[in-house]
């Protein structure tokens, strides 16, 4: 063992067989056992190391034993170089299998677990002081026992299981897909002791099958939504191939499509086969994506429209080798579009009768009223002139009445005419800069309506300057003051005043009528409007707060109405004012 | 006394304003077109023509481009009257060497204003 002839070591100190380093505490130690001799491991846990004669070192294991008479000690000495190699490959082993990223466990002969490596922690969730002395069978989902049995029965009779889908539970009771490795292990004698398994986690294998096949059945139905199907053209051997979308857009069985362009350009309705084919050959030829939209004849004789776009596919050098393209079935939308168009038009006709109709009602409206102001101031100077001129008060008094109503004709006749004149767009405002007060008064006087019934009550402050259309102005104020006096009663005030208010002049015309209902107030200026009560034997159009408004905006002013809290309505108007 | 010449295709009109004139002591003559015109003022005093723009045949600026052309209308007033006075009829009015206008309908003191600030005699 030591390679030393006896006589070379005969009454040698025992250190000759211990290398250099440790020849010293090998002493101490050898004088502490003299003390205390009994039979044991000598440096248990140590690595002991024996120095052959020629000086290389091997690892050793001794044990001594006093001899009974104190003469001395047996030491017997172990060559423990083929147990350190077993221990180191065992190492290796182990730093493999607990590196490996799939989960490794051992059963013996009974199923029972023996081994488990880090994988095995991590895929399963438990210790292996947990698992170990469990049946295996326990690690595998409960669905697959039975099998997962059969198979370590094979295993342990010598065969070896690779690959096979099983699933797993874990500790948290989540069942995993996995694929499973199972093999023998043997002793020396070849005897199976044992099964290993290996185990590798195919959840996220799985999830990519699924979802590839998913996103396939996503793309199928995709194009069946959508109607959209591709195609690809062989330039060179005017071959086509078809989408399994495009067959179905054509209603051609697979089987009964020979693949030929020619075969594809049969299918096109034939006013469009021959203008297809050219922007084909044209693309090919110019190398330039393609743009169409074509009937198609079904096989049921259906026609339906497609909309084709391709770009050209390259080959090596840039040459064409053909056309890569998607078809859609447009017929829906296009018939759709074909609706929208009809009815569109359908729309702008009516529109445009409508409008034709409400010129024509307008002009009839101007010419009416034109037609009648004549002949009623006729009347009315007539009547003025008798009820003048007589001297029987029963005569007066009917002339008197002629005039009066007369008058209030002519005044609705001018409104219509005026309305008529602003929904035409043919109001033309020439506006000047003009003293307030002698506006307002101008207006009240030239007026038509007899406001004879009522007192008016002007009170305008000099010196307001605005900017205003006369004839506007008239218009505005005539229609306020008549309509105050349309709504109130005889002898009753009715208020005109002025003041300045955010930059500008507000006219206010106040009468002491019954006011208006609330639900009423935002209504009054809508055109044709009219009171439900109105007061009788004073008629109206409707027309006039609707001409007040429009008079009033055409100036760059606003209208409102305010109901003063002691009773009557007043009816509000700006004018703006001029620049001073 | 001021004498008016009352030029109106309608008859009623003319008799309206020939009525509300005399009783203010003013003598009108009337004239239902512009034919008539020249051969009327050249035969009688007017000091006032009271002229409708819209008239048959002639209408009312070409007897007043023809009157003035004629010499007719120097130291004669013009009122004008039209059922649509805007801005733009008055100017062109007063371009023309009108001294006044009248919008249909018309108050009866109204007419009797423009005609007597129309007179020339008046005003002198």
């Amino acid at each position: 063992m030591f390679g030393f002839p006896w006589a070379q070591l005969l009454g040698k100190p025992i250190e000759a067989l211990i290398p250099e380093r440790a020849r010293s505490a090998h002493g101490d130690h050898r004088e502490r056992y003299e003390v205390e001799p009994t039979m044991r491991s000598m440096g248990t846990g140590r690595d002991l190391r024996g120095l052959r004669a020629d000086g290389s070192e091997f690892p050793v294991d001794v044990s001594l034993k006093p001899i009974a008479d104190g003469s001395g000690v047996v030491a017997v000495v172990r060559d423990m170089t083929a147990a350190v190699q077993d221990e180191a490959r065992l190492g290796y082993l182990t730093a493999i299998i607990d590196s490996s990223h799939d989960a490794i466990f051992n059963q013996d002969r009974d199923g029972l677990i023996t081994g488990w490596n880090r994988a095995a922690q991590l895929l399963f969730g438990y210790h292996q002081d947990e698992v170990s002395g469990w049946r295996s069978t326990r690690l595998v989902a409960e669905a697959h026992w039975e099998v997962y049995e059969l198979m370590l029965r094979r295993v342990l009779a010598g065969e070896v299981l690779q690959h096979f889908e099983t699933e797993i539970k874990r500790r948290d009771g989540l069942v995993v897909p996995v694929s499973l490795t199972l093999s023998p292990i043997r002793e020396r004698s070849r005897n199976v002791i044992g099964a290993s398994a290996i185990a590798r986690d195919i959840t996220e294998q799985r999830m990519a099958l699924t979802t590839l096949a998913e996103s396939e059945a996503r793309l199928r139905e995709g194009e069946a939504l959508a109607h959209v199907g591709g195609w690809v053209l062989d330039a060179g051997t005017k071959t086509v191939q078809w989408s399994q979308e495009l067959y179905r857009i054509h209603g051609v069985d697979p089987a009964d499509f020979d693949g030929t362009l020619a075969a594809h350009l049969a299918l096109v309705h034939d006013d469009d086969r021959a203008p297809l084919a050219a922007t084909i050959d044209a693309a090919v030829d110019d190398s330039e994506p393609l743009e169409a939209e074509y009937r198609i004849v079904c096989t049921d004789q259906r026609v339906r429209w497609l909309y084709t776009r391709a770009e050209p596919a390259l080959g090596p050098g840039g040459a064409v080798l053909g056309l890569r393209g998607i078809c859609q079935d447009i017929t829906e939308r296009r018939a759709a579009a074909d609706a929208l168009r009809h009815a569109y038009e359908r729309e702008r006709q009516a529109a445009e009768s409508l409008r034709a109709a409400d010129a024509l009602k307008d002009e009839f409206l101007a010419t009416v009223s034109h037609e009648l102001r004549t002949p009623l101031a006729t009347i009315a100077g007539f009547s003025s002139l008798i009820k003048a001129d007589h001297s029987n008060p029963a005569v007066a008094d009917m002339a008197e009445r002629i005039g009066r109503n007369a008058q209030e004709m002519l005044g609705m006749v001018e409104r219509l005419l005026d309305f008529s004149r602003l929904q035409a767009g043919k109001a033309e405002l020439a506006p000047e800069v003009l003293a307030l007060d002698a506006l307002i008064s101008g207006a009240l006087e030239t007026g038509w309506s007899s406001f004879v019934d009522h007192s008016l009550d002007i009170s305008i402050p000099g010196g307001i300057v605005v900017v205003a259309d006369r004839e506007a102005t008239i218009r505005i104020v005539g229609n306020l003051v008549s309509n105050a006096a349309k709504f109130s009663a005889n002898h009753t005030p009715i208020e005109i005043f002025a003041v300045i208010e955010d930059g500008a002049a507000v006219v206010k015309v106040r009468d002491h009528g019954p006011g208006i209902p609330p639900e009423l107030r935002d209504r009054v200026f809508e055109r044709f409007f009219q009171t439900p009560d109105q007061p009788p034997g004073k008629r109206g159009a409707g027309v006039g707060l609707a001409i007040v408004r429009r008079y009033v905006e055409l100036q760059g002013g606003r209208v409102w109405h305010e109901s003063p809290t002691d009773g009557g309505s007043a009816f509000c108007f700006t004018l703006p004012l001029a620049q001073p | 006394m001021t004498c008016v010449l009352v030029v109106d295709d309608e008859d009623d009109v003319r008799t309206l304003m020939r009525m509300i004139l005399e009783r203010s002591g003013i003598q009108v003559i009337e004239a239902p077109s512009g034919k008539t015109v020249p051969a009327l003022l050249a035969g009688h005093p007017v000091d006032v023509m009271v002229l409708d723009l819209r008239l048959p045949e002639i209408d009312g600026w070409e007897v007043l481009a023809g009157a003035r052309e004629a010499g007719l209308l120097d130291r004669r007033g013009v009122v004008v009257v039209s059922a649509q006075i805007d801005p733009g009829t008055a100017a062109r009015a007063e371009a023309a060497g009108c001294q006044g206008w009248l919008r249909k309908p018309f108050r009866p003191e109204e007419l009797v204003a423009a005609v007597r600030s129309a007179d020339p005699g008046a005003a002198a």
